[in-house]
C-alpha cells in the first residue's frame, strides 16, 4: 500500500525578503527592506501602516509594477508556485489582472474617463478570458450583478463620471473578479469612501473571498479597518516589517511598540466610527536610507535602549504563526500595561 | 420632434453666432473706412476734378450715412453678393470662389501634415522622455519660434525647388493639369505652413500624455494586464487629444495668416494672394469681403472645433 505524500498545501503567494528602492540624487530610498510573509488561498491579510510605510509599493512589486528608476532590488516573489521575478514580460501581463488582480485607493481616477464601464470591463474579460463580444457582455454584467449593482445595463454604457464612487468602486471589484483571478490586492479599497460604503465593499470582499476562495491583501493604514476582515496582518514601518500575526493575536496582545502606538491612537477601534480618532503617532515616518541603522522605529520608540540604534532586530516567531522584530519584545511582553505609552 | 443633445448644443451656438458674425462684419467694413485717403481718390488718381469724384461716389453709394452704407452692403452680402472689384470689375464673389479652393486646400493639406507628424513625434517624446524623438521636438519648437516662415519658404524654395528640382519652386499648377503637378506645386507651401504649428502642437500635446500618463488610470490599466501599447496609443492619447484640439482651433488664426504670406511668396491664387493684392490696389470691396470671410471662417472652425471636442470627451454637457 502506498501512503500519499503528506506535502503541506502550497501557499497562494510567498513573499521572501523583498527589497524594493528607488534611487534619487545622493541617497536611495529602501521603500520596501527585507518584507517576507505568506498568504494561503481564501485568507485575507492585512498590511497596515501610517501613511509612507511602503504598503503600495510592495503591493505595486508584487505585480512587478515599480515603475523605473525605482526597481526590485532582491527578495523573491512566488505565486502559485511560479517565480514571478524570472516571468517574461507577456507571461506577467497574464498574470496581472488574471492571475492577480489589483484594486486601488481612488476608484474614481481607476477608470479611463473616456471609455464607457462597458467597454473597459469587457475588455479586460476578454484579454484573460478569451470571450467573443457577446459573451465578454454577458460576463461583464454577471460580474455587475455580483457587485451588487443596479440595473446593470445601464451601467454599461455610462461613463466614470457618472458613477459615484462607490459605484465606481463596485465597478473596480467586479473588473477585478471578472477574469476569476485567485489573489486580490486591495490597496486601500475604502479609505476614499464614506463608512457606509465602506461597510459595504468590506462585506463584498469578504463574500467574494467566502464564495471563490480568493486570497485578499488588504492594505489600509487604519488597524481598525483590517481588523474588521484580516485574518492576519503584517504591520509595516517605514518599508521595514514590524510585526506580524493573526489579527485577534496582534490586536489583543500587540507586542512591538509600534503596533501598540497604532493601536492607542486608535482608542475607539470597534465603537462608532463617527467618532474622532486621537491623532497618530507624534513624529513622522522616516524616508528610509542607507544611513539609518538599528531599529527604524527608534526615533520615536518611548522603549528605546541603545542597544536598539546599533543592531538592527530580526524577525523573531512569537505565540501562534506570530513575528516580532523589536529587541526588547520579549521583556517588554511581561509588563504590558506599562508599554502603551510613546515619546513625543 | 427629438433632438439630441448634441443637436440642441449646435443650434444654441450657431444662434450665439450670429451677433459675433455681425460684429466681424462691421470691423471689417469699418476698418476700411479708417484708412487714410478715399477710395475713390486711388481709383480716379490725384487730378480728378470735384465733380468726378462726387459723381463715382454717389454711384458707388459712397455718399450715404455710414450705417445705410453698411446695412445695404450686409444684405447684398448674406445673399452672397459683394459687388465688383474696384480694380478688375470682376464680381466678387467669383475672384474668391477661384481662390478660396487654393487656400482651403493648402490649410487642409498643412492641418493633415501636422497631425501625421505632431501625434506619433509628441506621443513618442512623451513616453520617451529624454531621448531622441523628445530631443527632435525640443529641436523643431526652438526652430519653429526662432526661424522666420518667409526666411525658411525662400531657403526651401532655394533648395528643394531650385536646387534639386523635386518640388515647383512657386507658381500654381491646376489640378486639371495633372495630379502630381498639382501636388508638387502646393506641397512645399503646405508642409512649410504645417511647421509653422507643429511644433506649438506637438509639444501641448507631449505635455498633456505626459499629464495622463501619469495618472492613476493608466496604472490601474497595467495592473489589470493591458499592453503598453494599448495604453499609450488608445486610452492615454484619448484623453490627452482633448485638450490638444483647443491649441489646434487657436492656431487655425495664425495657419491663416501663414497662408496670407506663404501664398504671396509662393505666388499661389489663394485668398491670402487676393488680399494682398487688395491691400496694394486699395481695392477696398474685396477687401471687405475677403477679411470678412476670412472672420467667418475662423469663428465657424472654433465651432467646430468646439463640437468635436464635446463629442470626444463624455464629461462636458452641454
Ligand atoms: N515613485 C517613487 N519614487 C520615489 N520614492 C517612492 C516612490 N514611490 C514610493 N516611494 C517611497 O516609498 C515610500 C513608501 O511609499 P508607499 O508604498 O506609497 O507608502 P504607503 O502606501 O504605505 O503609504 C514613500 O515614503 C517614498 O519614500
Ligand atoms: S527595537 Fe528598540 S527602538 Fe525598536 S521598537 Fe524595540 S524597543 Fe523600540
Ligand atoms: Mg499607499
Amino acid at each position: 500500500m502506498t501512503v500519499a505524500p503528506l506535502t503541506p498545501p502550497q501557499p497562494l503567494l510567498e513573499v521572501s525578503n523583498l527589497c524594493v528602492d528607488f534611487p534619487s540624487e545622493g541617497h536611495t530610498v529602501f521603500a520596501v527592506d527585507d518584507v517576507s510573509f505568506t498568504l494561503a488561498q481564501g485568507e485575507i491579510t492585512g498590511l497596515v501602516g501610517e501613511s509612507g510605510s511602503g504598503k503600495s509599493v510592495t503591493s505595486m512589486a508584487i505585480l512587478r509594477l515599480i515603475q523605473p528608476p525605482g526597481k526590485i532590488r532582491s527578495g523573491k516573489l512566488r505565486f502559485e508556485g511560479q517565480d514571478l521575478l524570472t516571468l517574461d514580460d507577456d507571461a506577467m501581463r497574464r498574470v496581472r489582472g488574471g492571475g492577480i488582480a489589483m484594486i486601488s485607493q481612488n476608484p474614481a481616477n481607476s477608470l479611463n474617463p473616456v471609455m464607457t464601464v462597458g467597454d473597459q470591463l469587457t475588455r479586460v474579460i476578454r484579454l484573460h478570458l478569451g470571450l467573443s463580444r457577446q459573451e465578454a457582455y454577458e460576463e461583464a454584467l454577471r460580474g455587475l450583478r455580483q457587485v451588487e449593482i443596479h440595473s446593470p445595463e445601464r451601467r454599461m454604457v455610462q461613463y466614470p463620471h457618472e458613477l459615484s464612487g462607490g459605484m465606481c468602486q463596485r465597478v473596480m471589484i467586479a473588473m477585478a473578479m471578472a477574469p476569476k483571478p485567485r489573489l486580490i490586492i486591495a490597496d486601500e479599497p475604502t479609505t476614499a469612501l464614506d463608512v457606509t460604503v465602506q461597510k459595504q465593499i468590506i462585506h463584498l470582499l469578504d463574500q467574494l473571498r467566502q464564495r471563490h476562495g480568493v486570497g485578499v491583501i488588504f492594505v489600509s493604514h487604519d488597524i481598525a479597518v483590517v481588523s474588521q476582515i484580516a485574518d492576519k496582518v503584517l504591520v509595516l514601518y517605514a518599508g521595514r516589517a514590524m510585526e506580524q500575526g493573526l489579527v485577534n493575536q496582534v490586536l489583543t496582545a500587540p507586542r512591538h511598540p509600534y503596533t501598540r502606538a497604532l493601536l492607542a491612537s486608535m482608542p475607539y477601534l470597534g465603537a462608532s466610527k463617527l467618532r474622532q480618532r486621537v491623532p497618530v503617532i507624534p513624529g513622522h515616518v522616516p524616508n528610509p536610507t542607507a544611513a539609518i541603522k538599528g531599529c527604524i522605529f527608534a526615533p520615536r520608540c518611548a522603549h528605546r535602549i541603545d542597544a536598539c540604534t546599533a543592531e538592527r532586530p530580526v524577525m523573531v516567531p512569537v505565540g501562534n504563526q506570530g513575528a516580532v522584530a523589536c529587541l526588547r519584545a520579549e521583556e517588554l511582553a511581561e509588563a504590558p500595561s506599562r508599554l502603551t505609552g510613546v515619546r513625543i | 420632434m427629438q433632438i439630441s443633445a448634441l443637436g440642441r448644443y449646435i443650434i444654441k451656438r450657431l444662434l450665439l453666432l450670429i451677433p459675433v458674425l455681425l460684429g466681424v462684419s462691421l470691423l471689417s467694413f469699418s476698418l476700411i473706412k479708417l484708412a487714410p485717403g478715399s477710395a475713390v481718390t486711388y481709383m480716379l488718381g490725384d487730378q480728378a476734378s470735384e465733380a468726378m469724384v462726387r459723381a463715382l461716389e454717389r454711384q458707388l453709394n459712397l455718399d450715404q450715412p455710414f450705417f445705410t452704407q453698411y446695412f445695404s452692403w450686409l444684405a447684398n452680402a448674406l445673399q452672397g453678393e459683394f459687388g465688383m472689384s474696384f480694380v478688375t470689375q470682376i464680381p466678387i464673389t467669383e475672384l474668391i470662389a477661384q481662390r478660396l479652393a487654393v487656400t482651403l486646400e493648402l490649410s487642409v493639406i498643412a492641418i493633415v501634415i501636422t497631425l501625421l507628424i505632431a501625434i506619433p513625434l509628441g506621443v513618442a517624446a512623451a513616453t520617451k522622455q529624454n531621448r531622441l524623438p523628445d530631443h527632435t521636438v525640443r529641436f523643431i519648437a526652438v526652430a519653429g519660434v526662432s526661424i522666420p516662415d518667409f526666411w525658411s519658404g525662400i531657403i526651401l524654395i532655394f533648395l528643394l525647388g531650385v536646387q534639386f528640382q523635386w518640388v515647383a519652386p512657386g507658381g500654381y499648377t491646376p489640378i486639371s493639369e495633372g495630379l502630381l503637378p498639382h501636388l508638387r506645386s502646393v506641397i512645399l507651401p503646405a508642409c512649410i505652413l504645417a511647421f509653422i504649428n507643429l511644433a506649438l502642437i506637438t509639444r501641448m500635446l507631449r505635455a498633456s500624455m505626459l499629464d495622463v500618463l501619469s495618472q492613476n488610470f493608466i496604472q490601474a490599466g497595467r495592473s489589470f494586464g493591458i499592453a503598453e501599447r494599448e495604453l499609450v496609443w488608445r486610452d492615454a492619447l484619448k484623453n490627452a487629444f482633448i485638450p490638444t484640439l483647443t491649441v489646434i482651433g487657436l492656431t487655425i488664426g495664425i495657419m491663416l495668416s501663414g497662408a496670407v504670406m506663404l501664398e504671396t511668396v509662393f505666388s499661389l491664387p489663394g485668398l491670402g494672394k487676393l488680399l494682398v493684392d487688395a491691400v496694394f490696389q486699395r481695392d477696398i470691396p474685396v477687401l471687405q469681403a475677403v477679411l470678412t470671410l476670412i472672420g467667418c471662417f475662423y469663428v465657424l472652425v472654433n465651432l467646430f472645433i468646439d463640437v468635436g471636442y464635446s463629442m470626444l470627451d463624455p464629461r462636458i454637457r452641454f
